[in-house]
């Protein structure tokens, strides 16, 4: 694993001591790491590894197992939306775990559960990722790192820097640079369309991360703003740096829990638009 | 032994043989009044309906010379569906007296009904043939008007009588001369005093938001709050319709579905509302929407006045 020494140093002190809580959290954003995090420490428990769904009836399924599974086990929770009656269920086992088992819930965002989860489970929190650490991991079984520059533009962590190369980089590279020069000057059908071509939903493997297309979006906004600081064009300081404070807003939006992306993309076309139309 | 049919407990009143506790479930709370009543009747109990166990537990816990004996009611109370030793406790002291647990729905995971499940008794809807016989029993109403008052009751027994009460009372207003049930059976459907439940008005609703029809947006609102339409899905409707409206609005290419990337349906839905408000009304609705949606997911705005919000702010 790339990067989080401190925090593995800490979780090894504890399974050294025999001190790793039975019940715990790792939270941190999507492609931070947390799965990979846990498989190291179910090796480290010697324990097998059980994935569970954020459901209930997955959580009643995983209760039973736990009482009478006989080998070492880590059930590790999915991140997801997880119901009260689910959460509830959850917060039973966790008072009394039982002997063979281990139970971890990784999570993007600790704030959407129950106060008494989090205070009956030890929370570990996936520390952000420096450039240096994700050039590190995007070297990884390669001589060189082509696009670098991009890569450590757009990504905070391993998981968007696979998905940046599974998308292809200059593909997408090339596709949000033409937005950028044309969504001012297409009508607005046709600006609305470009909504067509990218993933709100994290479920589409042929489109364009949502999230990547607006760091990609505000970056090369920067780089043009720099360009226009370089050249006294004064024009283009306003017109770029109001493409980065539409495209930040909506950024900073997206950190809601359960809001509508889809809807957020029309209003950074519309923003946009009105910005520089 | 599982749960007791109605029939089984109509067998187990005639032969004078009703357990001291039993739970009711279920919708039709007409009947269940009606063999709360025979029970009553058949055991000499006088029905008292109380708002918890507590209430009654001293009383229980106390033996009189001259007390009478109760058949008590106590409907949804939760400290007793969870606390199990109240429950013993409680049923353990009856002696003379009858406890009825009403339950407006019964979760099965609940405790108390598999602990009791020999003491459950379902009161479903009855069907079709008997519930027709018996409004018939009740009104004089033909085949076909006892069908469409049972179907805007739900099939519901208790419902159906409420119903049947009003035609009643208009049947007797003209002073001396009897109405014939199907004529005012009639007249009150038109009147709206037999409220027909509404159907899915939900695209009807955004039609009228989007042809610039508030007053009529606003009843058929209404009928959404009653069928208790969540707040966050009108949203989500309408501002896929407001953006498919507004596409088509501003596409000035003649190929529309390849310049919008919409389907057919989508654009022949979207142009007939097309024109009714300039382009600028559409984004600005869409924004709006957006925004009231983020500040429901945010708790700057209580989901049950949002849409009354977007009226106010739209129109």
């Amino acid at each position: 694993m790339i990067g989080q020494k401190q925090l593995i140093s800490v979780i090894d002190n504890q399974i050294e001591l025999d001190e790793f809580p039975k019940f715990s959290i790792i939270v941190g954003p999507e492609g931070s790491g947390k799965k990979t995090l846990s498989y190291q420490i179910a090796n480290k428990l010697e324990c097998q590894r059980t994935f569970i769904e954020p459901k209930i009836d997955a959580i009643r399924e995983m209760i039973n197992s736990a009482y009478t599974v006989q080998t070492k086990t880590l059930y590790v929770i999915l991140d997801g939306n997880m119901s009260m009656p689910a959460e509830n269920a959850l917060l039973k086992i966790c008072e009394e775990t039982p002997l063979n088992t281990y139970i971890m819930w990784l999570l993007s965002d600790s704030s959407i559960i129950l106060d008494t989860l989090k205070s009956r489970a030890g929370i570990y929190y996936i520390q952000p990722y420096t450039t240096t650490e994700i050039l590190e991991y995007a070297q990884i079984g390669r001589e060189v790192v082509d696009d670098s520059d991009i890569i450590a533009d757009l990504c905070e962590t391993p998981g968007d820097v696979d998905r940046l190369r599974a998308m292809g980089i200059d593909k997408f590279y090339s596709f949000v640079e033409k937005v950028v020069n044309n969504i001012a000057n297409v009508s607005s059908a046709n600006a609305l369309k470009i909504t067509n071509n990218i993933d709100t939903k994290g479920t589409d493997a042929d489109k364009y991360d949502m999230i990547l297309f607006l760091r990609a979006f505000r970056a090369i906004c920067g780089r043009e703003l720099r360009i226009a600081i370089a050249n006294n064009d004064l024009e283009g300081q306003m017109w770029f740096s109001g493409g980065i404070k539409v495209t930040t807003n909506i950024l900073n939006q997206t950190r809601i829990n359960g809001i509508n992306k889809s809807a957020l993309l029309d209003m950074f076309i519309l923003d946009i638009r009105r910005e520089w139309v | 032994m599982g749960i007791v049919e109605v029939q089984e407990l109509k067998q187990m009143i005639k032969s004078n043989n009703v357990p001291n506790f039993l739970i009711f479930t279920g919708d039709e709370w007409k009947v269940q009044k009606i063999y709360i009543e025979q029970i009553a009747k058949i055991k000499k109990l006088a029905v008292m309906y109380i708002d918890g166990i507590t209430e009654i537990w001293k009383t229980l816990s106390v033996k009189s010379l001259f007390s009478q004996d109760y058949l008590y009611i106590v409907r949804d109370d939760k400290e007793f569906m969870t606390e199990e030793k109240l429950q013993q406790k409680v049923i353990d002291s009856l002696n003379n007296n009858m406890l009825i647990l009403t339950l407006t729905s019964a979760d099965k995971r609940l405790k108390i009904l598999k602990t009791y499940k020999d003491s459950i008794v379902e009161f479903n809807a009855l069907n079709e043939a008997v519930l027709k016989k018996y409004i018939q029993k009740e009104i004089d109403l033909s085949d076909r008007n006892c069908e469409i008052l049972m179907e805007i009751c739900g099939y519901n027994y208790g419902h159906c009588l409420l119903e049947i009460d009003k035609i009643r009372c208009f049947q007797s207003y003209d002073e001396g001369k009897e109405l014939q049930a199907d004529t005012v059976f009639k007249y009150l459907l038109e009147d709206g005093t037999i409220h027909v439940p509404p159907k899915d008005v939900i695209w009807d609703f955004i039609g009228a938001i989007l042809s610039n029809k508030p007053m009529k947006a606003y009843e058929l609102y209404q009928d959404l709050k009653e069928l208790e339409v969540p707040t966050l899905a009108i949203l989500s409707n309408l501002y896929n319709n407001t953006k498919q409206t507004l596409q088509v609005q501003i596409c000035q290419s003649d190929d529309i579905a390849k310049t919008t990337g919409l389907t057919a349906w989508q654009i022949k839905n979207a142009q007939k509302y097309i024109n009714k408000f300039r382009s600028n009304d559409l984004s600005h609705l869409m924004r709006l929407i957006q925004q009231i949606e983020y500040n429901i997911k945010t708790g700057y705005i209580d989901e049950s006045i949002a849409i009354d919000y977007m009226f106010t702010m739209f129109f």
